[in-house]
């Protein structure tokens, strides 16, 4: 049951992906750790206590200003894990009790699992995988879920729609995570490509119809598509050609037929193959940048096409002062709106931005259009 | 506070050139007090033996790997700024991730780091990978290679003289102001090459 702040905020949000004018321009963050920092919660508290967390997160997103949605409602760092067949080591546990969790990379998959994925499918592999060799990680995970409807909710009636439900996963992905990067650039892709090809049909079946399951069971206003590890300029053209887009592309495709925003969160630099993403429909995708791609290229490429989010640089945000923030995040919405736009860091507000240079850049979407 | 950044792709030889140069450092200071603090921050397993630096006197921060955006910078800088705050110390040496494109760490620090006195950029590269490199990753390698102010060619000892002088041509193309060296760094390097980076 959603109220009438929330409709009006989505509403925004909808028009700024439709390339609409809007009233107010939409400013949508993304955080989790940073948020218990200006809160004063230790992050092993925060990642193991979901009532916590999303008490920790409205209560800081209520002091932003005016905020009009989220990029998630509640996180938990072995969902990284599943993400990209690696463990994570934590706070509380590995790490000091207010440490950063982090992904530990590592050779976690060998090459000969390749093989089973052949013989008995994605999903037997994953389920087996994810319990043997990343420490029965669904397990971890169970109490996550069970409060993710609640967190919802709360944020419903907090009048703050999340845009982004969940992640959506490519091969490259997960093998990248899984088999480390070295070894997944260096032996699988050079020497076995067409093992790749092979395998990453066989993992596409079952992502596709799991994430169709899952949209239709939540009905998501958008998902991010993840491209952390498949920028263009990690790899060559060829080799990006051809393990890289048809998947993504597939993902976006799956989104739109199924109405829901595919919200493509690009980290490192995609201004060499900004052009591809005209292949999809007009006005329907979120293209999310995180301060490495030139984002006024973006604009000039997929302006007339596509809604921009981001990218005010993390670093700006943690050590710069509230005035360059806020004439920064001015020029963006100058530059890249004000329609078709939408305000938010590049990638996650790091956790240590000064709380100042957060809410400049919230001021600065409040006050745009105001002028 | 000098800084001595090491590019290279993963499995490059960076750790082994980091001892190398550690240790020319600490022989130079020898008495006088000089500190210094390695910071790593690798994708991947490899990675400076912390255990061995620290006994043989050297200071090792490690950041542990994480989400390949943002965060890798303002970790950085975060740490090169609490460094300078608790250690003060003459040198800082840090090897980012092996996929991390210098310019813009070098970038971020710059606009940051006022305490920084220089930042010098040590490359290595595995001669003996070259080839596949440039053909997985043209684009990293070339930026690794083009911000440098000394390439290490190194690994010499698997590649043929004839590959190797043609694998330096093709460096002074993309870059022709660094200075090269070839090396086996795991024989360690000749301190000669030092002498333009501990100043």
């Amino acid at each position: 049951m959603t109220n009438s702040l929330y409709e009006e905020r989505l509403a925004r949000i909808r028009k700024a992906v439709a390339l609409e004018p809007v009233d107010k321009i939409p400013f949508v963050p993304c955080a989790n750790a940073y948020h218990a920092r200006q809160q004063g919660v230790l992050m092993k508290d925060f990642i193991n206590n979901f009532e916590l967390q999303c008490t920790t997160a409205l209560k800081e997103l209520s002091e932003l200003g005016e905020v009009d949605g989220t990029q998630n409602t509640l996180f938990s760092p072995f969902l990284l894990s599943g993400q990209w067949l690696s463990k994570v080591a934590v706070p509380g546990i590995d790490l000091g009790d207010d440490e950063m969790w982090q992904v530990v990379e590592c050779e976690n998959m060998k090459f000969e699992d390749y093989q089973e994925i052949l013989d008995n499918g994605f999903e037997a592999f994953y389920t087996r995988f994810k319990k043997e060799k990343v420490d029965n990680n669904d397990e971890k995970l169970v109490s996550f879920f069970q409060y993710v409807p609640t967190a919802n909710n709360r944020y419903i009636e907090a009048g703050i729609p999340c845009i982004a439900d969940f992640l959506l996963i490519t091969p490259f992905e997960f093998f990248c995570g899984g088999r480390s990067l070295e070894c997944f650039f260096m032996d699988d892709l050079m020497e076995e490509p067409e093992l790749m090809d092979k395998v990453f049909e066989i993992t596409m079946e079952y992502t596709m119809k799991t994430y169709k399951s899952m949209m239709d069971m939540t009905k998501p206003i958008g998902v991010w598509i993840g491209g952390w590890r498949t920028a263009p300029d990690m790899l060559s053209p060829a080799l990006w050609e051809r393990f890289v887009w048809p998947y993504l592309k597939a993902y976006g495709e799956l989104c739109i037929e199924n109405n829901v925003i595919p919200i493509f969160h690009l980290d490192s630099n995609w201004t060499s193959q900004l052009h591809r993403f005209r292949e999809f429909p007009a006005k329907k995708c979120i293209l999310a940048l995180d301060s490495k791609t030139d984002i006024r290229k973006a604009k000039e490429v997929l302006g007339d096409m596509m809604c921009i989010l981001g990218d005010v640089p993390a670093e700006l945000l943690a050590y710069s002062t509230p005035e360059e923030v806020y004439k920064h995040t001015t020029e963006l919405i100058r530059d890249i709106g004000p329609t078709g736009y939408i305000v938010a860091s590049g990638c996650d507000v790091p956790s240590d931005a000064k709380k100042e240079n957060v809410l400049a850049m919230s001021r600065a979407a409040s006050d745009f259009l105001k002028k | 506070m000098k800084l001595i950044l090491f590019s290279g792709f993963l499995g490059s030889g960076k750790t082994m050139s980091i001892i190398s140069l550690a240790k020319e450092i600490m022989e130079k200071a020898s008495g006088n007090g000089t500190r210094l603090v390695i910071v790593e921050n690798e994708v991947g397993e490899t990675g400076i033996d912390d255990k061995v630096l620290s006994s043989a006197g050297y200071e090792v921060k490690s950041l542990l790997s994480g989400c390949i955006c943002c965060t890798l910078q303002t970790g950085f800088t975060k740490a090169i700024k609490d460094i300078e705050d608790k250690f003060s110390p003459d040198y800082v040496i840090f090897e980012p991730s092996g996929i991390a494109y210098p310019d813009r760490i070098i970038n971020t620090i710059r606009l940051y780091g006022s305490f920084i006195e220089y930042i010098k950029l040590v490359t290595v590269i595995d001669s003996s990978r070259w080839k596949k490199l440039m053909k997985i990753t043209p684009s990293l390698i070339t930026a690794q290679i083009k911000e440098a102010d000394i390439v290490l060619i190194n690994k010499c000892d698997l590649v043929s003289n004839e590959d190797v002088n043609e694998l330096e041509k093709e460096i002074v193309e993309i870059n022709p102001k660094a200075v090269t060296y070839k090396v086996i760094a795991s024989d360690g390097a000749n301190p000669i090459i030092w002498r333009d980076v501990i100043l």
